[in-house]
């Protein structure tokens, strides 16, 4: 899966912005741990698992916490429409 | 602009704002084609002061959009010059994406089309290098120059390097900072002259002061050559006291700037957003030269106060063009 690419990451005043340029164009307000998140994987190919062993590595979740997490990630990008499968 | 913080009158004025000044704000960078330093600014601006939302959102998506095209021209700019370069020609790039270099954040600089000169030498080889190998129709330009499209941008090649009238000998040599401030210097003035200019070019002046390692006198009497040295001190002071320049005036006084921010506020970029072009604008093309040749008119005052050494060759120049392309 890939996120979707015609999106732009800003971090505008201490606030971060997701501008999606789909068939509209919307803006989505995030929080600092998904824009690193969104850095970390845009533009390239990557898989569940993946996302889950960059939660264990990067925020020192333990196993089951991180599956959980990911699953609820991939479940919320989907719904924005910011995931390709 | 010049990557300096903003400045505390500004900031107090900013906290006053409310969400209909935003807009008129966010609707002026537009006309002036200065939206992508909007966004710039305002990503500089404290928390406390309260910026709407869909004027946020508004100047992300036209950063991003800005930051696209740049990158598309920059591509298209490259696969020119290796076609040139497969010629053994070499084109000088001018205005646009030459002067993106000179901004903090370059792709931020909109553009609009591709500008290129070639040395007299290499000038008609370059047209029949293009008409027989990169098989664009070429079409005639303004200056002795021509037009083609490539890679889908409008490029004017032309044969003239500074927008002067009549030929001057003893200009400084091209490439260097001296010409280089000449050419934009010229460039403004000419618009001044004729439909109008807006505030990006004036932007792009006074970057370039500030980057470019000029030596004044070298550009003093350059600018007396050509007869626009109280033009410059104007455009000088235009530039100190609204843009925060240190733009030279050659150890003379200030002139007053109002004339040329009246002509920057009724325009907007080259004049497009003057009333009596739009107006203009849903007539048939006669009516609209003929309104372009009445704002050339209306230029003549300014035009003889500010270089009245160039005022005649300036209009022939210009009237001959209309004239031109309505015969």
């Amino acid at each position: 899966m890939r996120l979707f690419p015609s999106c732009k990451l800003h971090q505008h005043r201490g606030k971060w912005t997701l501008m999606v340029y789909g068939q509209t164009a919307k803006a989505l307000e995030v929080n600092e741990s998904f824009a690193l998140l969104w850095e970390h994987f845009d533009g390239r190919d990557f898989s569940e698992e993946d996302l889950r062993t960059h939660l264990v590595t990067e925020y020192g979740l333990d196993d089951e916490t991180a599956a959980t997490q990911a699953c609820a990630i991939i479940d919320l990008w989907k719904a924005q429409e910011l995931l390709i499968t | 602009m010049y990557g300096s913080a903003v400045p505390a009158q500004t900031l107090s004025c900013l906290k006053t704002l409310q969400e209909d000044d935003w807009n008129t704000l966010q609707a002026m960078a537009r006309r002036q084609t200065v939206s992508g330093l909007l966004y710039s600014a305002v990503n500089q601006l404290p928390e406390d002061i309260v910026v709407p939302s869909r004027v946020d959102y508004a100047l992300m998506a036209g950063a991003d959009a800005l930051e696209s095209t740049h990158h598309k021209m920059t591509q298209a700019v490259r696969a020119l010059t290796e076609a040139f370069a497969a010629g053994g020609l070499v084109p000088v790039y001018l205005k646009g994406l030459e002067c993106s270099r000179l901004y903090p954040e370059p792709p931020l600089r909109e553009l609009g089309d591709i500008d290129i000169w070639f040395p007299p030498e290499q000038f008609d080889a370059a047209r029949a290098f293009i008409q027989d190998h990169v098989r664009e129709k070429v079409c005639p330009g303004a200056d002795g120059g021509f037009h083609i499209k490539f890679h889908g941008y409008d490029v004017d090649v032309h044969r003239q390097y500074f927008d002067l009238p009549r030929q001057i000998s003893g200009l400084p040599e091209i490439p260097s900072a001296e010409a280089e401030l000449l050419m934009l210097n010229a460039h403004i003035l000419k618009h001044a002259c004729s439909a109008g200019v807006g505030l990006r070019q004036l932007c792009d002046m006074a970057l370039a002061y500030a980057r470019l390692p000029y030596d004044v006198q070298r550009y003093q009497k350059a600018c007396e050559q050509c007869g626009i040295l109280r033009w410059t001190r104007m455009l000088s002071s235009f530039l100190n006291q609204y843009l925060g320049a240190d733009a030279p005036l050659f150890g003379l006084p200030a002139e007053d700037p109002a004339p040329l921010e009246k002509i920057i506020r009724r325009g907007g970029n080259f004049g497009h957003f003057d009333s009596s072009r739009e107006r203009a604008l849903s007539r048939k093309p006669f009516l609209r030269k003929l309104d372009t040749l009445g704002r050339l008119l209306r230029s003549v005052p300014f035009a003889l106060r500010y270089a009245p050494g160039e005022t005649g060759f300036l209009l022939r120049t210009l009237l001959k063009g209309n004239i031109q392309s309505l015969t």
